[in-house]
């Protein structure tokens, strides 16, 4: 059995963004109408599968099909029957507790706890209550990009009776783990793959159920280097165009009509080093939009799309292709990070390339203008509090953000926590921001809000099946643009430390574990 | 000398002592250097939660390698590392198999 809370097995009414909502913790909504809003149900068959699930969880499940084992994704609302006899509970979550970026700075900003961890510990805790009473022998294994935050989190292996860690990409060792399972051979407690062991092109099976929002992989790794980040030490690998048209199929198949292309960088599939090519991407565009009738990329480098339309106006090609009757504009997470040449040649020296580091604010400018004019939005990150940021660095990053004001986009920063103090229940003190810092929160919230209200009013959520989310979503950032308006720097600054201690405070109390003891009855009943 | 394979056994009789990460992650490198890059470590006598306050530092320090963490269990036959508390700090014995 396969599984994961409501806030990752949901299809964010078929839009992506909607689902980071659910980072946040409730706010000017009561929750029901927060979860209604970023996480709805999805539809699930007679056995409690769901049409839709993550990416990630169909890979573990087709992994463990195709090796003959009885698997299936099953959704959270329909766990109470495989629960008490099921062999294995394998999970996969991308934020389990809140501690990666944006959710981290939800939490910090508004002092509350973010609904992903509310509705993630109330999951495993209802997992573990039916496995205390009635499935003993159940192993239970946690998986998935955000696994190592269980290292962070002991208490919580022993509350929830997790048996094994599984830290990276796992199609090959969830085999090896549920056949240990099924012979009765103790599991290991924790498990990381090293970038050379990680699965082979022809090892990667092809998901056979639908995945959430389209969603299908053209690619894993990354060439840039980047000191933050772990993605960039997996091998690099091209899926290939049959791998990928196989998916497509599975989810045209399954009703999708838009869909999103997953690589850390999308532009430099089938690329010479980091140069972007024409030909494989407007072979995979091509084979994209044979299946769906829009579509958008996951995430690609701004220094790819300044170079892609230097040497070959693939932008202008590639929007062309996109964009037309079913679809008018198309978007992409991607990262800034900074917009202090100094400090990008410290912590991402390749991600300027093929330009220099020294470039680095000129190439995000030219990328956003270029993004605007092609009808394409992206949704950038900044990292704040980076080590070795100086004050210089920070109104570098001021400056950059300032020059980006007439550009479609949304850009979001990100406080930087070191690992090690996510071990201390008081890690959020460990955040501390200057007054500049507080100065370019302000200038990104008024930005992001401001291009927000134009997105979703121009293109996001149009049609009237979407009207009410729209409406929702348009009530929320028209708050929210009226609290940004009267707001100052120092304000922000005095809203954090305020938000800081009712976050002591909470933590001094009982940890916020729910336990809907009516709930689980309840379920229990029905099984 | 180096490993016959990139696979270590790493036995820890109990959990490692407060502070002694660096020590341990210093022995992993020493055998990252000869080749090695799984590093399997058998806890003996005592919980994987409880042994994380050193242990994870180690665990994720090297993204270059995999680690397994097992409680208790048979000897793999590998090269093995054994590291126990001594007074002061900690005792490392290194055999090859």
């Amino acid at each position: 059995m396969i599984s994961v809370d409501r806030t990752l097995m949901s299809t964010h009414h078929d839009r992506e963004f909607v689902g980071f909502m659910t980072t946040g913790p409730p706010v000017i909504f009561p929750e029901k109408i927060w979860m209604w809003v970023s996480a709805p149900k999805v539809k699930v068959d007679g056995e409690g599968r769901p049409k839709f699930a993550s990416y990630g969880l169909r890979k573990i499940e087709v992994a463990l099909q195709d090796a003959g084992f009885k698997a299936a994704v099953i959704d959270p609302d329909s766990l109470g029957p495989y629960l008490k006899r099921a062999k294995a509970f394998l999970v996969g979550h991308h934020d389990y507790f809140a501690f990666n970026p944006p959710s981290s700075e939800w939490w910090l900003v508004t002092g509350k706890e973010p609904v992903n961890r509310r509705r993630l510990l109330e999951f495993m805790s209802r997992a573990a209550d039916v496995k205390r009473r009635w499935n003993q022998d159940m192993k239970t294994v946690v998986g998935g990009p955000s696994a190592w935050q269980w290292l962070y989190t002991p208490n919580y292996l022993d509350e929830f009776l997790v048996d094994t860690i599984v830290e990276g990409e796992a199609e090959k060792l969830v085999v090896r783990l549920a056949e240990a399972i099924l012979d009765g051979e103790p599991l290991p407690r924790y498990v990381s793959i090293a970038p050379r062991d990680s699965p082979r092109i022809e090892e990667i099976p092809t998901i056979k159920a639908a995945s959430v929002n389209g969603l299908v992989e053209i690619m894993r790794g990354c060439p840039r280097g980047c000191k933050f980040c772990n993605v960039t030490l997996r091998p690099l690998r091209m899926i290939p165009l049959d791998m990928i048209e196989e998916e497509l199929r599975v989810n045209a198949g399954a009703g999708i009509e838009s869909g999103v292309i997953h690589s850390e960088d999308v532009l430099l599939y089938g690329a010479d080093g980091i140069h972007p090519r024409p030909e494989p991407l407007i072979k995979l565009h091509r084979l994209v939009k044979r299946y769906y009738k829009a579509m958008a990329w996951s995430h690609a480098s701004l220094a790819a799309v300044v170079a892609a339309q230097r040497e070959h106006k693939l932008i202008t090609r590639l929007s062309e292709m996109i964009l037309g009757e079913n679809q008018d504009f198309t978007g992409f997470q991607t990262g800034i990070e900074t917009g202090s040449p100094r400090l990008a040649r410290a912590v991402m020296p390749a991600k300027a390339a093929p330009y220099p580091s020294e470039r680095w604010p000129e190439i995000v400018e030219e990328a956003f203008m270029i993004l605007h004019e092609h009808r394409i939005v992206p949704a950038a990150t900044l990292i704040v509090g980076l080590p070795g940021e100086t004050p210089d660095d920070v109104m570098k990053t001021i400056e950059l953000v300032e020059r980006l004001k007439p550009y479609r986009s949304m850009v979001v920063p990100m406080f930087f926590v070191p690992m090690g103090v996510l071990r201390r229940e008081d890690w959020f003190r460990s955040v501390n921001l200057t007054r500049d810092h507080a100065e370019l929160m302000l200038m990104t919230l008024r930005h992001s809000v401001r291009w927000a209200k134009d997105i979703i009013s121009t293109f996001y959520l149009r049609g009237a099946k979407l009207a009410p989310v729209r409406f929702l979503l348009s009530y929320f950032l028209g708050k929210v643009a009226k609290f940004a308006d009267g707001l100052t720097p120092d304000q922000i600054l005095d809203h954090i430390e305020e938000a800081k201690e009712r976050l002591a405070a909470s933590k001094a109390k009982e940890e916020p574990v729910i336990r809907p003891l009516a709930k689980l009855k309840a379920v229990l009943t029905h099984s | 000398m180096p490993p016959p394979t990139g696979d270590v056994e790493i036995v820890l009789e109990g959990c490692p002592p407060q502070g002694s990460a660096p020590k341990i992650s210093s022995i992993v490198s020493k055998w990252a250097r000869m080749g090695a890059y799984r590093f399997i470590f058998t806890i003996k006598g005592a919980r994987f939660e409880d042994c994380l306050d050193d242990l994870h530092d180690v665990i994720q320090s090297f993204i270059f390698a995999s680690f397994t963490v097992r409680e208790d269990g048979e000897p793999l036959g590998l090269p093995r590392i054994t590291v126990r508390s001594a007074n002061p700090g900690i005792e490392i014995v290194e055999e090859v198999t």
